[in-house]
């Protein structure tokens, strides 16, 4: 594991790691309102401005939050050329069978395009922030209405909070894996095409054994330390809502309001 | 065909927060036929170093030799150094996938372009090396075995490519005395054919029976290096890595400290046995 995996949190001691992490969720909604309420230019240059504020504060590197665009630049390029080419417009300035090039396909291409960067660099820098854990328990804080529709909330959360939880460990499993089938000579190294896929087997299947495996034997241990299932669990760290962390929230929607008004 | 790493460092996640130096510049080199124990409290870089041998890590600065050669320069073949170099994980039990012990077996010969007699002879061979039978054992899934008998299939596994250099990382961790000793055994008979082993292990009893060289690291330095008693000779020194000698070793230890005049380069059970069957006839035991 050389490379930075995308996704991943760092931690850190800025102003935005100390956050509580309900408070990061629901400003990360608003943002993404954001987001979709703009569509102008003198809109997409305040994004700017505001994305280049986060990343200051956040202390989170321009490369870690762009680190994305390299895996996405093919989806990218294809949603900009779809919409391109499909925008049906009054005007195109040229037209061939069914593909119409307009200046409104173009512009709503790049509306699109831009709007899934600013998404993704939001969510890198919230996740770069914010421990698995504490988004995990967030998440479950913020799930609890659902509980009077009758929804599972509980056990909906004690999933996600093992899921995140055993992401390292099954990562660190795969790793060894693939180190122990590669010195036995399978070719992941191989830059063949159908050696690659071939190739996949002998790591897929004793990932999913591993994972099985662990799976069972957690439930078991977590039954003979007396988990019957999510209700009525007390928690572990109760921890109210600070004054930093409403000004966040304020701050957030305040940001919201005034970017959906002014653009 | 000896192993030389030369001034090799290793740094985990350079470049990130995360970066940390497994490995400080190691220097050791491993000669043909020996039988090499490494020993080192968790997180020393025993992992590291020989991931490293094995090429399955590259070097952040020096190099990795194998007889001569450097195994991670672009003109060396992979491939080769698959075939020459076997690497036994920590429960290997769990890198089987096939659906027969055969298949499983020969995973990896499939890439050294043997006929299929070969392949099948190979097969039988390190079946039974490891102490299954072959006719019942080749039909059967390898996930539905017993524990002990998944973890002889994966060694076996590794054993059919024959491996001139054997790495071993913690293979007795979780095995019965019985199962222990037999396979210590079984190295054993390997590295008198010639296979030049090294196996990391904690268990100082199984390294002072089996190996000749004991390599001792902490905090991603080589500390020690030299034959099992010389290692063991210093008890207060491996205490403070944390580390145990063979308990022979540590009963003469104890002996001299109370003034009996028993040897200090005593390493096995036979050693201290004669040393104290003398020490009674000379009248040195109370």
């Amino acid at each position: 594991m050389n490379r930075m995996p995308i996704g991943q949190y760092i931690p850190g001691d800025s102003l935005i790691h100390h956050l509580d992490a309900r408070v990061k969720l629901i400003a990360f909604i608003l943002l993404i309102s954001t987001i979709i309420l703009t569509d102008s230019v003198p809109g997409y240059c305040s994004l700017m401005v505001l994305t280049a504020g986060l990343l200051f504060v956040s202390k989170v590197k321009l490369k870690t939050a762009l680190g994305f665009i390299q895996s996405l630049f093919l989806f990218l390029m294809v949603i900009f050329v779809m919409n391109t080419l499909f925008f049906d417009s009054a005007q195109p300035i040229c037209s061939w069978w069914i593909f119409h090039i307009s200046l409104g396909g173009m512009a709503q291409g790049a509306n699109v395009v831009l709007r899934v960067i600013f998404l993704m660099i939001f969510s890198s820098v919230l996740m770069a922030t914010t421990a698995p854990m504490e988004a995990a328990f967030a998440l479950k804080s913020l799930l609890r209405p659902l509980q009077y529709i009758r929804i599972p909330t509980e056990d909906l959360a004690i999933m996600i909070s093992v899921a995140v939880q055993f992401i390292p460990v099954l990562m660190e499993e795969t790793e060894m894996i693939r180190k122990a089938q590669t010195a036995r000579g399978a070719k992941f190294e191989s830059a063949r095409l159908r050696e690659k896929a071939a190739s996949v087997m002998p790591l897929v299947i004793p990932i999913f054994l591993g994972a099985f495996r662990r799976a069972d034997e957690l439930s078991l241990a977590m039954e003979a330390r007396g988990y019957r299932g999510g209700k009525n669990r007390t928690q572990n760290k109760q921890k109210p809502l600070r004054k930093q962390d409403i000004l966040a929230l304020l701050t957030a929607a305040a940001v919201c309001f005034i970017q959906a008004y002014a653009f | 065909m000896p192993v030389e790493l030369d001034q090799v460092s290793y740094t985990y996640a350079p470049g990130t927060v995360f970066e940390a130096a497994a490995l400080d510049r190691v220097t050791v080199s491993i000669e043909d036929g020996e039988f090499v124990g490494i020993m080192g409290h968790t997180g020393c870089g025993k992992s590291t170093m020989i991931q490293l041998i094995a090429g399955l890590l590259v070097p952040s600065s020096g190099k990795v030799l194998l007889d001569g050669c450097d195994i991670n320069d672009g003109g060396y073949r992979r491939g080769e150094l698959r075939k020459r170099v076997g690497i036994v994980f920590q429960y290997p039990e769990y890198q089987l996938f096939e659906s027969t012990v055969e298949k499983d077996v020969a995973f990896g010969l499939k890439h050294l372009a043997l006929n299929s007699a070969e392949v099948r002879s190979r097969v039988a061979w390190a079946l039974e090396t490891v102490g299954l039978n072959y006719g019942e054992i080749c039909r059967e899934s390898s996930l539905g075995l017993s524990g002990g008998e998944k973890r002889k299939v994966a060694i076996a596994g590794v054993l059919a490519m024959k491996p001139q250099i054997l790495i071993l990382d913690e293979p007795i961790a979780g095995l019965d005395p019985v199962a222990r000793d037999s396979f210590m055994q079984l190295l054993d008979r390997l590295h008198n054919g010639g296979t030049t082993i090294i196996i990391v292990s904690h268990n100082a009893d199984i390294l002072g029976d089996f190996t000749r060289r004991i390599l001792v690291l902490n905090k991603g330095s080589l500390v020690m290096d030299g034959a099992v008693k010389d290692v063991f000779s210093d008890v207060a020194q491996m205490e403070a890595l944390n580390l145990d000698v063979s308990r022979p070793r540590k009963i003469a230890h104890l002996l001299g400290q109370r003034g009996v005049a028993i040897p200090q380069d005593i390493v096995r059970y036979e050693e201290l046995l004669t040393a104290l069957t003398h020490l009674k006839k000379s009248g040195g035991l109370p």
